[in-house]
């Protein structure tokens, strides 16, 4: 770790008081991990050109799958999206520490709303079928060469569709959602990977709060 | 050919014929069959089969020569069908044969491999004769036949049908031909050599002895699932200039086998040498000394009885219990569930049997062989049957209940492979079984996100019933399911296992899952950290462990000390309330687990050795009654073992057993009336159980009449408990005599066993002795002395001689 300044710890000091106010879940140590996490990575970022105000698609990307194996590019777009609050197009500071917080120690609660903000790709607090389909529609890898997989993808959509829309008005709100989710948790994920698992929680928290005790 | 590839020939477990003498005699009847098939019956050989028959041949391109067109990739005939497409097709080496006429210029082409092609053949098209006439037809019965319309196709399904009867006639000939060792015969060769075991001049052998002392009443030495085989024992030989030799002696000869001694695994047993008639005669074969010897001291080999009758009643008994192979009843019940048609009646394998006795009968009168005279007619037949139905041990042998003499209250519920077969007659199977294919299809093709979504499709459908259960296995999907749990996909294999925890319900989708290595994947599950993986993994594994093979395979994969980790389900005590839950449900799972393996003795132990009886102690104690029952079923399972016993009596395990007597829940009670009534062998425990007032609760149990298992798990108790004396005076003062007096008749053996047994021990107390004369006891009891229940007859005996003991009463 680089050799910190006075005033950079004094930074630190008050970015840590003001984020340990706003969001719960990670105590000041581990917030200060975090922020020193993200610091690195936007320093990294910041030799390659022009400064950012925030951690750019690219190098969110990257993160996301050398950290968290994620593969599913789609997916990957949505997450960025889902942290990237305000949708400048940067995660912040603050939407970093927020997106890590439902990451790393969501409740069921806070990962319902994240992922159906994640499969919302339009923003309109409803998943379409034309959404699901966008999701899924390269999900089948061993398909007979002589069909069309669209017409099984299309098949899937409407049989997940009619198991989930459960006030039957051909789309997912988020209370459908959430319903069938408390039915069926395998349908937190249900339209792709965008939380890591258990033991990638443990590596990412083992690499990222074990750093300043050094 | 139907009936001789699935009744008569021989199958080794990967499909493959065994090279048995009959099964050689069967492939060259098919072979002679097949080669004057196209001169005896011109028409019929043209005949297109409905499906090519499929096969690896040994063929290559160049053995090929005129009326084919050879190409770079493969070979063509140039005789074509109806629609042109050619009637052989040959891609090495893969070969495709549409008519019998190409059939026989294949095999005029394969010269001297042409047994060989015939044997690979008939191993990979085992339904046979539905690929030539084709499903519908090749299914119908000999009543149905009279009705069809005759043509080439039909008339050639009558021609294979006679053939397939005649084939299995000779069979049945051939059979009897051949070689029977009896086990006295056995029992006498080896005794007569063991007299030249000795030091001097006219030593023969080193040493000579059987791997097991204990003979089986029939004389077999052999375990019984391979006594079905018709193994009947084995020894171990040292002779003189040659290493030990292992030995088994079976009904159809000596063969050496792989060194089978005190270990039983079941590779040991396979044959590595030729059949020969006798143990001289194998010795003769491989050590020179023995041979020579022999000639010198001039040693006359008695003639002996050779025929066997031992397996009938075996075979017999297990035939009764078991009316199809599971492969057969498989298939029937499939064929069923998808078409609602009946396949085959019931008797028509009797009706088989019918024809192959006929057979046997003609050939030994034909032949007046001595050896058939002597037979009385009764064992002529049985003889006939087990020879016959010998070719269906396979799947026999599979289903052999383990530890035969355990004496555990195991067996009673070992619920082996045997199902009812409960008619199916849905109208809507069709729509379900095209869901469920297409389900498989989609699972074949998705990937993690889409298998997940398939999965959970998969559970909409009703997973209890049979037709879906039997279309997943069908389709392919039990294998898909299965192979999720190789992956690294948490979800996947968290939606495959919901699935399997339900369908493995069915026995026979659990034995299909043993048999795809389906038990080591699910413990390779159990130590992932993912408490719901690893509850649905128990869960699973408590289902499919039913049957003895399966707890085996739990066992030697280290299954059960990883469900015994399971059962620490306190890890930490910070843990917040929602991981507690999660945690309980991780140890009630891994208990039910337990609970099925716990049946087998060897796995009782190793739950022993990998700690689990403090675990168990400890979550006895918890106060939910889900997680209690297994736990207790696990503890009364393994109370058959003495240390268990001492365990419950020490880690104060018997107070929490007296607790849950109070239950509501009829199980509970009556595992735990169970637990109490193997533990009160011991002092220990029956004064533990008086001071913990165990002896009310059990008396007020006689009460649920109608439950039978819980009354005799509750009378057992009883007995037990009244060994002691100071327990009897407790059990008077709450009239129990008289409600024991009461329960003398219309009760099952399992309960009079113990209601009799429990009044010879009140009878001990002479006051006692009238009151179960004056109420009627006398009586019921010398009706009990008119069954054959030897456990009722011995305790009835007791009983009745100790109340006989006072003057009044023997009058």
């Amino acid at each position: 770790m680089m050799e910190m300044t006075a005033k950079s710890k004094k930074v630190l000091h008050a970015q840590v008081e003001a984020l340990s106010r706003k969001v719960e879940h990670f105590n000041k140590t581990e917030l200060e991990s975090l922020i020193l996490m993200f610091n690195s990575l936007m320093a990294e970022q910041f030799s390659r050109g022009r400064p950012a105000n925030g951690l750019k698609r690219g190098k969110f990307r990257g993160l996301l799958q050398g950290t968290f194996e994620m593969t599913n590019a789609v997916m990957m777009d949505e997450v960025f999206r889902s942290f990237d609050k305000d949708g400048h197009g940067v995660i912040i500071l603050e939407e970093w520490i927020r997106g890590l917080a439902v990451f790393l120690r969501g409740t069921l609660d806070e990962k319902m709303n994240n992922t159906f903000r994640v499969y919302d790709l339009n923003n309109d607090k409803f998943i379409s079928k034309d959404e699901i389909f966008h999701m899924l529609k390269h999900s089948f890898i061993k398909w007979p060469s002589e069909e069309d997989p669209d017409e099984g993808i299309k098949d899937v959509v409407e049989i997940t569709m009619k198991k989930m829309d459960l006030d039957h008005d051909g789309m997912l709100s988020f209370d459908d959602f959430q319903k069938s989710v408390l039915d069926e948790n395998l349908f937190l994920q249900a339209f792709g990977p965008c939380l890591p698992d258990n033991t990638i929680i443990a590596k990412f928290e083992q690499l990222a709060f074990k750093e300043p005790e050094q | 050919m139907g009936l001789i590839l699935t009744r008569a020939a021989q199958w080794t477990s990967s499909n493959k014929l065994e090279s048995t003498p009959l099964n050689e005699f069967l492939v060259t009847q098919i072979l002679n069959y097949a080669e004057k098939f196209v001169s005896r019956h011109p028409q019929e050989a043209e005949h297109v089969f409905d499906e090519p028959l499929q096969w690896n041949t040994s063929l290559v391109k160049y053995d090929f020569k005129d009326d084919y067109i050879i190409s770079a990739i493969g070979v063509k005939s140039l005789e074509k069908d109806s629609e042109g497409k050619p009637l052989l097709q040959f891609f090495p080496p893969s070969i495709s044969v549409r008519t019998f006429s190409q059939l026989s210029k294949l095999l005029h082409l394969a010269d001297d491999r042409k047994r060989h092609e015939v044997q690979v053949c008939l191993e990979e098209n085992r339904d046979l004769m539905v690929k030539i006439v084709g499903q519908s037809l090749a299914n119908t019965s000999e009543e149905d036949i009279s009705t069809l319309e005759i043509d080439v196709r039909v008339k050639l399904f009558i021609l294979l049908r006679n053939t397939d009867e005649k084939i299995l006639n000779k069979f049945v000939g051939e059979i009897t031909k051949q070689v029977k060792l009896l086990p006295t015969a056995v029992e006498e060769e080896v005794d007569f050599l063991r007299q030249y075991c000795t030091e001097g001049g006219k030593r023969l052998l080193k040493s000579l002895r059987y791997t097991s002392d204990y003979e089986f009443p029939n004389g077999c030495r052999a375990p019984p699932w391979r006594q079905l085989l018709g193994e009947i024992c084995y020894v171990v030989i040292e002779p003189c200039d040659a290493e030990a030799l292992y030995i088994t002696c079976s009904s159809s000869g000596v063969f050496l086998n792989a060194g089978l001694d005190k270990e039983e695994d079941e590779s040991l047993y396979e044959r590595q040498s030729d059949y020969y008639e006798d143990i001289a005669t194998l010795l003769k074969r491989v050590s020179p000394h023995f041979e020579e010897n022999v000639k010198k001291q001039d040693i006359l080999w008695q003639q002996k009885p050779r025929r066997s009758i031992h397996l009938a009643h075996v075979v017999y008994e297990i035939e009764q219990a078991q009316p199809k192979t599971p492969e057969e009843r498989e298939w029937e019940k499939l064929q069923r569930a998808l078409y609602g048609r009946k396949k085959r009646e019931p008797c028509q394998r009797w009706r088989n049997l019918g024809l192959a006795k006929y057979g046997a009968a003609q050939f030994n009168s034909k032949n007046n062989k001595p050896d058939a005279v002597i037979l009385c007619p009764l064992s002529e037949d049985s003889r006939v049957v087990t020879d016959v139905l010998f070719v269906f041990r396979k799947s026999i042998v599979a289903s052999f209940p383990e530890e035969h003499f355990s004496g555990s209250s195991s067996e009673s519920e070992e619920e082996e492979e045997q199902t009812e077969r409960r008619p199916d007659t849905s109208t809507e199977l069709q729509s379900e079984y095209w869901q469920v294919q297409k389900l498989v299809k989609y699972l074949k093709a998705a990937d993690q996100t889409a298998t997940v979504l398939v999965l959970c499709a998969m559970m909409d459908l009703d997973l209890m019933k049979e037709v879906i259960q039997l279309a997943i296995l069908d389709l392919g999907g039990l294998e898909l399911l299965l192979n999720l749990l190789d992956t690294t996909d948490i979800r996947s294999k968290i939606g495959s296992l919901k699935i399997l925890a339900k369908i493995s319900q069915n026995v026979i989708i659990r034995q299909t899952i043993v048999n795809m290595r389906g038990l080591q994947r699910m413990v390779n599950n159990l130590d992932i950290p993912v408490k719901e993986l690893q509850a649905l993994a128990s869960e699973t594994i408590a289902h499919v462990a039913k049957f003895r093979r399966a707890r085996r395979i739990v066992r030697v994969h280290g299954g059960i000390s990883k469900l015994v980790k399971l059962l620490e389900c306190f890890p930490y005590s910070a843990t917040p309330e929602e991981d507690m839950e999660m945690n309980l449900e991780v140890a009630r799972c891994g208990a039910s687990a337990l609970w099925s393996l716990s049946k087998s003795s060897k796995n009782k132990e190793a739950i022993r050795k990998a700690g689990g009886i403090p675990l168990l102690g400890f979550l006895l104690r918890s106060p939910y009654e889900d997680m209690v029952i297994p736990v207790v079923g696990t503890l009364q399972e393994c109370a058959s073992q003495k240390n268990y016993r001492v365990a419950i009596e020490n880690e104060g395990m018997v107070k929490d057993l007296v607790k849950n007597l109070r239950s509501d829940n009829e199980e509970l009670q009556m595992l735990c009336a169970s637990a109490i009534f193997k533990c009160a062998e011991d002092k220990l425990t029956r004064d533990l159980v008086r001071s913990h007032q165990g002896l009310q609760p059990l008396v007020s149990l006689l009460s649920k009449a109608e439950n039978k298992q819980l009354l005799a798990a509750a009378t057992g108790a009883i007995w037990k408990c009244s060994i002691s004396m100071e327990n009897v005076a407790i059990f008077q003062e709450y009239k129990a005599l008289q409600i024991l007096i009461g329960l003398l008749t219309e009760q099952p053996e399992e309960v009079l066993v113990n209601v009799v047994g429990a009044l010879g021990q009140f009878a001990r107390i002479p006051a006692n002795k009238s009151i179960i004369c004056n109420g009627g006891g006398i009586r019921a009891l010398i009706n009990l002395l008119n069954g054959t229940n030897q456990a009722l007859l011995v305790n009835v005996a007791k009983a009745v001689g100790a109340c006989a003991t006072e003057r009044d009463n023997v009058a």
